[in-house]
């Protein structure tokens, strides 16, 4: 299942286009990560996790789409939305 | 762990976030770099582990953070407000396949919103995903509550030095090659190589060089953290003994009711252990799973 949302780049007065995600990434990509446990003590561990979420495709529009102040289509536009996110935190166990 | 075998556990942390969208067509491509303006954004969470069974327990995490409207510090235009909501919740069914490897299998959801405005910009970035996941853990990542962790990353400690004196004796007459394990097994190399997770279980306490690259996954006693130390308290006619990792082998009414340990000296571990202390039942024996080690 691709991801919901949308992104929306708007410079000074030109009100970005939202772009919704499950148009502009046709195929749908799962997201994938890794992580690792460090021990810190005996009930205490540092946890770190690295999240990667691919929206990237191509995607068809008929209408001029509005982003970051600059026009694009009405036309084939790829899009790389690519989103990574790293976590770091503590974890105690009771 | 309560009464209801339910293991509970709290993180705190950071999340930081890493996103350039582009857009491009015919050669043309645009970027807004959103990482420029990012933020460590705190991160709680309250996961949840119940096992079903020896080997196969539920999970159920929920973890979420945010920043509300704050300045990020940085200017496009005028200041740039940056806010953020994460949240994500889980739950799946954990098996262990082997003690060093389990499959997570269940559903996940995760949800990211950040707007961010300036004077100049307004844009925004939500991104929401539920669907199945799938998850192999490696030793490290073993029983994510803490207390499984520990068991598991012991083990694997457990099965690499279980003799610290023996093997300095072997380590001080091999100091100019390449150190062995007794089994013929290179130090320098040790499997922990590839569990980066068990790096800070117990650095060695040393001041040897040796010592400090060869052992780092090992707690050396005090006063045997050098070659130096162990001749000393050799000459003190102090014995040395392996320091061996207890690993609980069974629980009624979340009592440890047996323990298994290595059987000194002989690198195996034990086939049947005597259930000792109050347990309901007399006489009663527990055969060991897993490979000794």
């Amino acid at each position: 299942m691709g991801p919901n949302g949308y992104l929306r780049v708007g410079e000074t007065s030109q009100r970005g286009t939202r772009l919704l995600l499950n148009a502009i990434s046709e195929s749908t990509c799962p997201s994938t990560g890794g992580g690792s446990r460090v021990p810190s003590h005996r009930r205490d561990a540092l946890r770190v996790r690295y999240l990667y979420e691919f929206l990237d495709g191509d995607a068809r529009f008929g209408q001029t789409l509005s982003y970051n102040g600059d026009g694009f289509g009405p036309g084939r536009v790829h899009t790389n939305a690519d989103f990574s996110l790293v976590s770091a935190w503590t974890m105690n166990a009771s | 762990m309560n009464a209801y075998n339910i293991f509970l556990t709290g993180t705190v942390g950071l999340t930081y976030v890493y996103f350039n969208p582009t857009l491009s067509q015919h050669g043309h491509s645009n970027s807004e770099d959103f990482y420029r303006q990012e933020l460590p954004c705190s991160d709680r969470g309250c996961p949840r582990r119940c096992p079903v069974d020896p080997k196969a327990s539920v999970r159920l995490e929920v973890s979420g953070g945010g920043l509300p409207r704050v300045d990020s510090g940085r200017t496009e235009g005028g200041t740039v407000y940056l806010r953020q909501i994460n949240a994500d919740a889980g739950l799946s069914l954990a098996y262990n396949v082997t003690r060093a490897l389990q499959i997570d299998v269940g559903y996940h959801y995760s949800y990211f919103l950040q707007p961010r405005t300036s004077h100049e910009d307004d844009n925004a970035f939500l991104s929401e995903r539920a669907g199945s996941a799938l998850g192999l853990c490696s030793a490290s990542e073993l029983g994510q509550s803490g207390p499984s962790l520990l068991r598991a990353a012991r083990s694997i400690s457990y099965g690499f030095l279980q003799d610290p004196a023996r093997e300095l004796v072997q380590l001080r007459s091999a100091t100019k090659g390449s150190p062995k394990r007794l089994d013929g097994q290179n130090l320098a190399a040790p499997a922990v190589s590839t569990e980066p997770g068990l790096v800070a279980l117990g650095p060695a306490r040393s001041s040897d060089k040796t010592l400090k690259n060869l052992h780092p996954i090992f707690r050396i006693p005090s006063g045997l953290a050098s070659f130096d130390g162990v001749r000393k308290r050799a000459r003190e006619g102090v014995t040395f003994r392996a320091r061996c990792d207890v690993d609980p082998l069974g629980q009624r009414d979340g009592r440890v009711v047996a323990v298994r340990t290595d059987i000194e000296g002989t690198r195996r571990g034990v086939a049947g252990v005597g259930v000792r202390g109050p347990t309901g039942r007399r006489g009663g024996t527990c055969a060991m799973n897993g490979p000794a080690v």
